[in-house]
C-alpha cells in the first residue's frame, strides 16, 4: 500500500471534524473522496500532504514517494509569470524546465498565456496553471482538492482526460477530492464517502468498471443513483452487489 | 485652455505655488516683508547661483548625499538581516523584539550626545546617527511584511519541498517586497531628517552646515536656499525609490496598479 491512513481524527478547538477514518490507497490507484461541503475532505488531504501535522491517528506513506498537491484555490505566486509559476517546482536546467512547462501549459490550453501575470488571468485559467504546475513535476502521489470545480463543463472534461492520460503514462497514485459525483465515478477505482458529525468513513466503494468508461453509460447512471441515495442517507436503495464495504479488501 | 489646465495634474498643482512665490516677490520688493527676515525669491535664487559659480554648492550637496547614502545603506542592511531573522523565526522574535521595541521608544536624536562622546563629531557619528534613523522604519516594515505573507503561499513552497533559506528566498522575500519598499521609502525620509540633525551638530561642509552658517551670519537667504535644496533632493531621491517600487511591483493587483 502506498498510502495507509489509520483512525485519522482531527479537532479544531472543541469541534471534532474527523473521527476514526481508515483507508489505504494502492500504487497507481485513483481514489475519490466524496462528501458534503465542510465535512472535512480538505482536512484529510492536508493531513496526507503533511501540511497539517495536528491530526490524531497515523498516516504512513511509502518512502521516497514525491507528493504533488493541487489546492482548492490556484495559489499562484503573484510576482511570477504563468511560465515561471509552472516551472516553480522543477529543479535543474532552466531551459529544459521551461520547455517542459510549455508542453504542460499547452496541454491545459494555456499556450498563449505564458507571459501573463496571475492578476491578468481568469479564475479558471489560474486554476489550469496550478494544475500544470503540479503535473509538470510528475509526482508519484497526486493529491487534488476539487481541481476542476472552477471550470466549464467542456474544459473540465478535457482536463479529466488529461489526468487519465498522465495517469496512464506514469501510473501516478491519485487521491481526488470532489463534489461532482459524475467526476468521481468517471475517474476513480474507488469512492470514499465521508459522512456524519464528526465525519467518519461511511463507505468505501469499489467502482468495478473498466476503462475507458463512457460518460453517459447506464452502469455509471446506476452508480450515480446509488451514490445519491447514500448521500441522502437512504441505505436501502443501493446495490450491494456492486459494493465492497469498509474494511473489506476489494 | 481652462479644460486643459483642469485635467493636467502638474499644471493644476503648480498654480498655487507660482502664485505664492509671485506675491512673496512683490511684497519683498515693496518692502512689506523685511529682507533681513525673508529675502525675495530672486535674492535666494541668486544666492544659490553664487554658490554654484564658486563650485562650493556641488561639494556641499555631494557630501550631504554621500553621508545619507552610507548611513542609509548601513541601516538598511542591518534592518534586512535582523528583520528577516525576527520575522521568520519565532525564537528570534522572542529574543530580539522586546529589545527592539525598547530602543525604538528612544527618540533617535537623543542618541546624538552619546554618539559624539563615543566617536567625536567626525563622519562616523553622523553616519551612525543616520543609520539608526533609517534602521527602524525598514526593520519594522520587513518584520510586518514577513509576518503578513499569505500562509497559503508558504504552503505552496512547502509542497514543492522548500524550507529554511530556500523558502525565505523564493516565497517569503518576494511576497514581503511591497512592505519592504514602503519601509525603504519611509526610512529614506527619516534619513534626510537625520542628515540635517547630524550636520547641524557639527560639520564644516554639507547642506546642514549651510543652515548653521546662515544662522550665524544672519543670512536668511542662505538658510532658505538650503531648506529649498533639502526639499528638492528629498523629493528627488524619493522619486527614484518610487520608480523602483513601481518597476518591481508591477505584478501587484492593487487599485493603484495600472
Ligand atoms: N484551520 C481551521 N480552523 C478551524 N476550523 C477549520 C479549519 N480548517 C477547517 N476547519 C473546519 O473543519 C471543517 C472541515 O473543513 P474542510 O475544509 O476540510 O471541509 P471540506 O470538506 O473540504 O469542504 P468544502 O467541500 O466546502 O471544501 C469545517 O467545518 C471547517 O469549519
Ligand atoms: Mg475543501
Amino acid at each position: 500500500m502506498t498510502v495507509r491512513v489509520q483512525s485519522l481524527g482531527r479537532c479544531f478547538g472543541e469541534k471534532q471534524v474527523l473521527q476514526g477514518v481508515d483507508f489505504s490507497v494502492g500504487q497507481g490507484e485513483i481514489v475519490s473522496l466524496l462528501g458534503t461541503s465542510g465535512c472535512g475532505k480538505s482536512t484529510v488531504l492536508r493531513a496526507l500532504a503533511g501540511l497539517d501535522k495536528e491530526y490524531e491517528g497515523s498516516i504512513t506513506i511509502e518512502l521516497g514517494q514525491r507528493i504533488g498537491f493541487i489546492f482548492q484555490e490556484p495559489r499562484l505566486l503573484p510576482w511570477k509569470t504563468v511560465l515561471a509559476n509552472t516551472t516553480f517546482g522543477l529543479k535543474g536546467d532552466k531551459r529544459l524546465n521551461e520547455e517542459k512547462a510549455r508542453r504542460y501549459l499547452e496541454l491545459v490550453g494555456l499556450k498563449e498565456a505564458e507571459k501573463l501575470y496571475p492578476r491578468e488571468l481568469s479564475g479558471g485559467m489560474a486554476q489550469r496553471v496550478a494544475i500544470a504546475r503540479a503535473l509538470v513535476t510528475e509526482p508519484d502521489i497526486l493529491l487534488l482538492d476539487e481541481p476542476f470545480s472552477a471550470l466549464d463543463a467542456f474544459t473540465k472534461m478535457q482536463l479529466q482526460e488529461l489526468l487519465l492520460k498522465i495517469w496512464g503514462e506514469i501510473r501516478t497514485t491519485i487521491v481526488l477530492v470532489t463534489h461532482d459525483i459524475d467526476e468521481a465515478l468517471y475517474l476513480s477505482d474507488r469512492v470514499l464517502l465521508l459522512q456524519g458529525k464528526p465525519s467518519t468513513l461511511a463507505k468505501d466503494l469499489k467502482i468495478a468498471l473498466s476503462r475507458p468508461r463512457s460518460r453517459g453509460s447506464a452502469s455509471l447512471g446506476k452508480w450515480k443513483e446509488d451514490l445519491l441515495n447514500l448521500l441522502e442517507g437512504k441505505d436501502t436503495a443501493y446495490d450491494y452487489s456492486l459494493v465492497t464495504e469498509v474494511g473489506q479488501k476489494a | 485652455m481652462w479644460k486643459k489646465l483642469r485635467t493636467h495634474p502638474v499644471l493644476l498643482g503648480s498654480l498655487l505655488p507660482i502664485l505664492l512665490v509671485a506675491v512673496w516677490e512683490i511684497m519683498s520688493r515693496a518692502g512689506i516683508i523685511p529682507a533681513y527676515q525673508l529675502p525675495a525669491p530672486s535674492a535666494i535664487l541668486s544666492t544659490i547661483l553664487a554658490y554654484v559659480q564658486d563650485g562650493s554648492l556641488q561639494d556641499h550637496i555631494l557630501l550631504t548625499v554621500y553621508r545619507l547614502f552610507v548611513g542609509f545603506v548601513i541601516g538598511t542592511i542591518a534592518a534586512i538581516l535582523l528583520g528577516t531573522l525576527v520575522g521568520y523565526s519565532e525564537l528570534a522574535e522572542r529574543i530580539f523584539d522586546p529589545l527592539m521595541q525598547a530602543f525604538r521608544s528612544i527618540p533617535s536624536l537623543a542618541w546624538v550626545p552619546l554618539f559624539i562622546l563615543w566617536m567625536g563629531i567626525g563622519e562616523s557619528s553622523k553616519v551612525t546617527l543616520i543609520a539608526v534613523g533609517v534602521f527602524f522604519p525598514v526593520y519594522l516594515n520587513i518584520v510586518d511584511g514577513i509576518r503578513g505573507v499569505d500562509r497559503k503561499l508558504i504552503e505552496v513552497g512547502r509542497m514543492y519541498g522548500l524550507d529554511g533559506v530556500a523558502l525565505v528566498r523564493r516565497i517569503i522575500l518576494p511576497a514581503s517586497l511591497p512592505s519592504f519598499l514602503t519601509g525603504l521609502r519611509s526610512g529614506l525620509g527619516l534619513g534626510w531628517m537625520f542628515v540635517v540633525a547630524a550636520e547641524i551638530m557639527g560639520a564644516s561642509q554639507g547642506l546642514g552646515y549651510l543652515l548653521i552658517l546662515g544662522q550665524n551670519t544672519y543670512a536668511p537667504d542662505v538658510i532658505i536656499a538650503s531648506i529649498f535644496l533639502f526639499a528638492l533632493l528629498g523629493k528627488l531621491t524619493d522619486w527614484v525609490l518610487k520608480l523602483i517600487q513601481k518597476r518591481s511591483l508591477h505584478w501587484q493587483d492593487t487599485a493603484l496598479a495600472k
